[in-house]
């Protein structure tokens, strides 16, 4: 087991329990299994976030800003929710759980291609061909993950790939895939006594490579062994197990393939991770019958899934401390178009987030009656992960350096949302 | 490289120091050349059957592989061993040295194992350590492998778990 001293616990605070409670009178193990069971409590404290990735562009003018009335309006009626603002129709259970989250109306973005939406929003830059920028969980694994040290899982999951670069920050702050069953490539041993086997003979192996004082090369890739071996046998990796889930809970998310991945990001924040990316398995990107698929599959799943998420994270006292992001690349097209679809749009869309300590229940900024223009002040990609780099505590004067020296400020520099932050 | 280890210990860079080439400096390899290594280490690309476009095939998503686990960035070379655990995995239990390790006709381990120009267990070992690290094991290894395979009961098993060692050692991955 590891001992650990919790942030925001001095040593002094610490040492003064100890006396308090009289540590010397408590039996050893039982002294032991209540910092255990207070290491659970810290690691569920930890700030996190979950991206729930909407791939191909949602069309949340029939989701989010729904413009009844407006030849523009589709075929969903807005319903009203638990927080200020009305929402589509095929997300009740959502609803119920809008007085805990936002929406931010007013998103315009300017890249309505796949490739370069996608970038856009996972990093707050537009692509530039002189530089890979971090997408933003790289950027949290590396301020928050480095500080972890018992976290065994790497600090930026991606559950159902995707998940994008690391960029500059390099390949050790890249997505840990696994795909939507929690299985992880390459990470099964079928045999630990054969793994043991194996890694004592290259014990032997190396030893004199290591003790010929060549640097320190050696020595890290030494290291990087342990952590896989760590890995492959850590007690962390259950996280990935949803099985071990109860058939309530599974239920409680949709009992779907969606459902459960959420359930593993939810497993992975109570060990410490970090940054979670999940992506819903949907096709998003409805150029034809877009009411049909939403109403059908796409908005079902969704809505028991994330009002699942969300329902769960506050039961267990997580969501003041967990950021949930839901979008995709883009918006899709206000127009709807002859095959009954709506196109790529990034003038005017919605995202929706909350928990981490972002104010709930507001719908922010606001778009015309034809969802066409906003008539607010508009946000980018960089003012949303500004947001929540704010909730997670990391500092936005943060600014890291590219391979070839450029400074890049964290989020690109963008503001937090000030209705979001309070 | 030098053998005066104690006259090189004030040459080196990796901790700032100017470079005074007293002797190669050790350094990763790129994503390809270490590739291309466990492909000719292993013949693993022979191991099994298959038609040439097979193996061929089998070759390019192996590489597609490699370049995903190892970052393929055009802008920088890609070099092995940023630290990342995903290619730890691949190297300890990856297909590409899952292959290189299988007792199938046509594997390297099998052709040495099988050579009978190779007539005791110390000649083999040679093979596999010139085959993977481009060199001999010093007396104090083969010794030190020799009692540990012993170890081993199943034999077949301990020359698998020695080249899967050589082929994840550092010093294969390491250019020095």
């Amino acid at each position: 087991m590891s001992l650990l001293i919790p942030r925001g616990m001095s040593r002094r605070h610490f040492l003064s329990h100890l006396s308090a409670g009289g540590a010397a009178t408590l039996g050893a193990t039982h002294f032991l299994s209540h910092l255990e069971a207070h290491a659970e409590e810290v690691q569920k404290s930890q700030k996190a976030c979950i991206l729930v990735w909407l791939g191909g562009g949602a069309p949340t003018i029939d989701m989010w800003d729904l413009k009844p009335g407006s030849k523009n309006g589709g075929n969903f009626k807005p319903i009203s929710t638990a927080g200020d603002m009305q929402i589509c129709e095929h997300l009740p259970e959502v609803a119920k759980v809008m007085g805990d989250m936002s929406i931010v109306r007013s998103m315009s973005t300017r890249e309505a291609d796949h490739n370069r939406g996608t970038y856009f929003m996972h990093t707050g830059y537009v692509p530039n061909p002189t530089v890979v920028h971090p997408t933003f969980g790289s950027v949290v694994s590396y301020e928050l993950g480095t500080k972890r040290k018992e976290l065994q899982i790497p600090a930026f999951v991606s559950v159902g790939g995707g998940g994008m670069d690391p960029g500059f920050l390099g390949m050790a702050h890249a997505p840990f895939v696994v795909d939507a069953n929690g299985r992880i490539q390459n990470a099964e041993s079928s045999d630990p006594n054969r793994l043991n086997q194996r890694l004592t003979m290259l014990e032997a192996v190396e030893d004199s490579f290591i003790k010929s004082n060549r640097g320190d090369v050696g020595k890290a890739h030494k290291e990087v062994y342990q952590k896989a071996r760590d890995l492959m046998t850590s007690d962390q990796m259950a996280a990935f197990r949803v099985e071990q889930e109860t058939p309530e809970m599974r239920k409680s998310y949709g009992d779907t393939q969606f459902g459960n991945m959420l359930i593993m990001a939810r497993r992975l924040v109570e060990k410490g991770v970090p940054f979670i990316e999940v992506r819903n398995p949907n096709g998003w990107d409805l150029h034809n019958d877009v009411f049909d698929s939403l109403s059908r599959t796409n908005l079902p799943n969704l809505d028991k899934g994330l009002a699942g998420l969300v329902n769960d994270l506050k039961a267990r006292g997580m969501l003041e401390n967990t950021v949930v992001v839901c979008m995709g690349e883009f918006g899709r097209t206000p127009r709807i178009n002859q095959n009954v679809g709506r196109d790529h749009w990034a003038q005017t869309w919605s995202v929706f987030i909350g928990g981490g300590g972002l104010k709930g229940g507001r719908a922010i900024g606001a778009t015309d009656a034809d969802g066409l223009r906003i008539e607010s002040d508009a946000y980018l990609p960089s003012d949303l992960w500004a947001t929540v780099a704010s909730a997670l505590r990391i500092q936005l004067e943060t600014v890291h350096t590219s391979k070839n020296g450029r400074p890049m400020k964290i989020a690109n520099g963008g503001t937090p949302i000030k209705d979001l932050i309070g | 490289m030098s053998e005066e280890v104690g006259v090189n210990e004030i040459d080196n860079p990796a901790v700032g120091e100017t470079q005074l080439f007293s002797h190669m400096y050790v350094k990763t390899m790129t994503v390809e050349q270490l590739y291309d290594s466990l492909i000719i280490a292993t013949n693993a690309d022979k191991a099994g059957q298959g038609s040439y476009e097979d193996v061929q095939r089998q070759r390019q998503q192996w590489l597609q592989e490699f370049l995903r686990i190892f970052g393929g960035n055009d802008d920088d070379e890609p070099t092995l061993f940023s630290g990342t655990i995903p290619q730890a995995l691949m190297l300890m239990n990856g297909e590409l040295v899952q292959q290189a390790i299988s007792v199938e006709q046509g594997g390297f381990l099998t052709s040495v194992l099988s050579n009978p120009k190779l007539k005791s267990d110390s000649a083999r070992l040679q093979a596999l350590y010139i085959a993977s690290l481009g060199r001999y094991p010093t007396r104090s290894e083969l010794s030190k492998i020799d009692r540990m395979m012993n170890h081993i009961p199943d034999r077949l098993a301990a020359w698998q778990d020695l080249y899967w060692a050589l082929l994840n050692s550092n010093e294969f991955v390491l250019n020095h």
